[in-house]
C-alpha cells in the first residue's frame, strides 16, 4: 500500500517538531513556540524565542554588531538543513528560503517559496469522510 | 587552609562553575578539574564551546567565533569573579579566561588578592 498523502496540518506539525529537532541539534537551543503555515506553494514560519544563548549576552551586552553578524552566519550555517527538511517534508522542491530575526524579540521569521504546491490533503478532509463516508455495515444489514 | 579544605574549595569551584557556565551559555561541559595554588586557582572546562560556535567553525568562520569568545569572556570575566570570590571567601584581582578552539578547552585562571594559607577557616 502506498504512503497515504497527509493533510496540511499534518504536514504542517511535522515540520514543526522537526524544526524544532534542528535547533537543538545544531544550535543547542530549544526555541520557544514554532508556527508553520502553507498556503498554496508557499510556506510561513515564526520561530518564537530562536536566538542562542551566546548571542543574547552579547546583544545584552551591547555587542549588537557582533550578535547581528553571528545570526547571520547562523542562517546562513543552518539555511542547507533547513532547506532539505523542508523538501523532505512537503516533497516538493524549494526555490526560495528568505529569513530575517530580530535580536531584540528574538523572533525569526521565514517565508519558503516552492516549485509546486505540495501534495497535501485539506486539514478538514478527514472530518469530512467520517462524516458522510462509511456506514456502519452492521446497521446496513439489519435495516435490509 | 589545610589539603582536604583546598579539596572541598576545587570540588565547590568546578561544581558551581560547571553550572554557572551552562545556565550562561547553554552549554554543559564534558568535564571540569580544578586546582587550587595558595594565591591562584586555574579551571578547566572541556567540551566548552558552545552549539553555536561549533557549527561556525564547522562553516570555516574562524575569526567570528574568536570575536565571539573575546565578547563572550568579558561578559563572564566579572561574573566568574565574583561567583570564585564567593565560594573561596577571598577577593579575586584577575580572572582570565581563554579558550582553544581547536579542543573546546577553556581555561579559566585566577589570581587572588591574598594567600589561601592566610585566610583562617570559617
Amino acid at each position: 500500500m502506498s504512503t497515504q498523502i497527509a493533510t496540511r496540518g499534518q504536514a504542517e506539525r511535522a515540520l514543526t517538531q522537526q524544526i524544532q529537532a534542528l535547533y537543538r541539534d545544531q544550535l543547542g537551543h530549544r526555541p520557544g513556540k514554532i508556527t508553520c503555515q502553507l498556503f498554496d506553494e508557499k510556506l510561513a514560519i515564526v520561530i518564537e524565542d530562536s536566538v542562542t544563548q551566546p548571542e543574547q549576552l552579547l546583544a545584552e551586552d551591547g555587542n549588537i554588531e557582533l550578535a547581528e553578524q553571528v545570526r547571520e552566519d547562523l542562517d546562513s550555517a543552518i539555511r542547507p538543513h533547513l532547506k532539505s527538511l523542508i523538501e523532505t517534508v512537503l516533497q516538493v522542491n524549494v526555490l526560495d528560503l528568505l529569513s530575517d530575526a530580530t535580536l531584540e524579540t528574538g523572533r525569526t521569521g521565514m517565508i519558503v517559496v516552492l516549485e509546486e504546491p505540495p501534495p497535501v490533503r485539506p486539514s478538514t478532509s478527514r472530518k469530512a469522510a467520517k462524516k458522510g463516508g462509511q456506514n456502519d455495515p452492521k446497521f446496513s444489514e439489519k435495516e435490509e | 587552609m589545610t589539603g582536604a579544605r583546598y579539596q572541598q574549595l576545587e570540588l565547590s569551584l568546578a561544581e558551581q562553575i560547571q553550572a554557572f557556565y551552562a545556565a550562561q551559555l547553554e552549554r554543559q561541559p564534558r568535564q571540569v578539574t580544578c586546582r587550587v595554588f595558595a594565591n591562584k586557582l586555574v579551571i578547566f572546562l572541556e567540551d566548552g564551546l558552545t552549539y553555536p560556535e561549533q557549527l561556525l567553525l564547522t562553516a570555516g568562520r574562524v575569526e567570528l567565533v574568536q570575536q565571539i569568545r573575546a565578547g563572550l569572556s568579558a561578559i563572564l570575566q566579572p561574573k566568574l569573579q565574583s561567583l570564585i570570590e564567593q565560594i573561596s571567601k577571598v577577593g579575586v584581582a584577575e580572572v582570565l579566561m581563554t579558550t582553544q578552539l581547536e579542543t573546546g578547552l577553556v581555561s579559566i585562571s585566577a589570581i587572588l588578592a591574598q594567600s589561601l594559607e592566610q585566610v583562617e577557616p570559617p
